[in-house]
């Protein structure tokens, strides 16, 4: 149980990655810093976002909602008619994190790495 | 061993991790599996969540938990002071439509429905909610 934290870091592959590496717990009293730290590196230009969820031990359905804002905010018009989500990615879900993400579907619409390099080639 | 666990809280979105906290230390105290805790803290701080947003309109207020094991289930019963709400009306999202289309929310209550055997919840005579969730979690290890 701890306070969440956001290193952001920018990765160089065939594109340029923003990479949100989160520690701590995604919750209702959390969520908003994570949607609204998103939203500042996409205004900032970033246009595919990896997130890392490695030490992530608890994400409850706000943790979802966020993820699921922030890929409506990296959509774009060449995505139209393609099911998975192209600019969205994330890395190293764990235990139950990844369980959760089963059961809501959102493996259905987003790539799940446990790889960081090729989670950044993939983009 | 306790056979029950208590809280009482003024619950707000910044005490979730508190009590996942006191559900982890109850589930475990009572022999509960480690996957099944984690599961009942998921529920739990989803409940509140939904007690915080709607019944306290987002500020805090008075929650009380109550946690004790009846056979093979963990019974969490959860009290607050608010006017009547009813999260069970919540419609579930459709987790078969692409993510640009599906409405945002009502996640919290899918996932309430999906790991529990139960969830009641009824008004109290004094005022305020009582919601109780009932997790089979087998036999005390």
């Amino acid at each position: 149980m701890s306070a969440m934290r956001i290193l952001v870091g920018q990765e160089q592959g065939k594109v340029p990655v923003a990479v949100l590496k989160i520690e701590g717990d995604i919750d209702a009293g959390s969520y908003k810093a994570l949607q609204d730290k998103a939203s500042e590196v996409i205004e900032a230009g970033a246009a595919n976002v990896l997130l890392d969820l490695g030490e992530v031990a608890y994400m409850g359905s706000a943790g979802f909602r966020a993820i699921h804002a922030i890929a409506n905010m990296l959509k774009t018009a060449d995505e139209e008619g393609i099911y998975k989500a192209q600019h969205l990615k994330l890395l190293n879900p764990r235990g139950e994190v990844a369980r959760v993400i089963k059961m809501l579907g959102f493996d259905s619409f987003l790539e799940i790495h446990d790889d960081r390099a090729a989670a950044i080639a993939s983009f | 061993m306790p056979r029950a666990f208590e809280l009482s809280l003024i619950a707000d979105l910044h005490r979730l991790g508190d009590v996942r906290s006191f559900i982890k230390q109850a589930g475990t105290a009572l022999g509960a599996p480690d996957d099944m805790v984690g599961e009942l803290c998921l529920v739990v701080d989803e409940a509140v969540t939904n007690i915080v947003l709607h019944g306290y309109h987002g500020a805090g207020g008075p929650v009380e938990l109550h946690v004790e094991r009846e056979g093979d289930d963990l019974v969490v019963l959860l009290r607050d002071h608010a006017a009547a709400f009813d999260s069970q009306g919540v419609e579930a999202p459709q987790l078969d439509e692409a993510l640009a289309e599906r409405k945002l929310g009502g996640m919290g209550v899918y996932l309430i429905r999906q790991l529990t055997e139960r969830s009641e919840t009824w008004p109290r005579a004094s005022g305020g909610n009582e919601l109780r969730l009932v997790k089979r979690v087998g036999p005390a290890a």
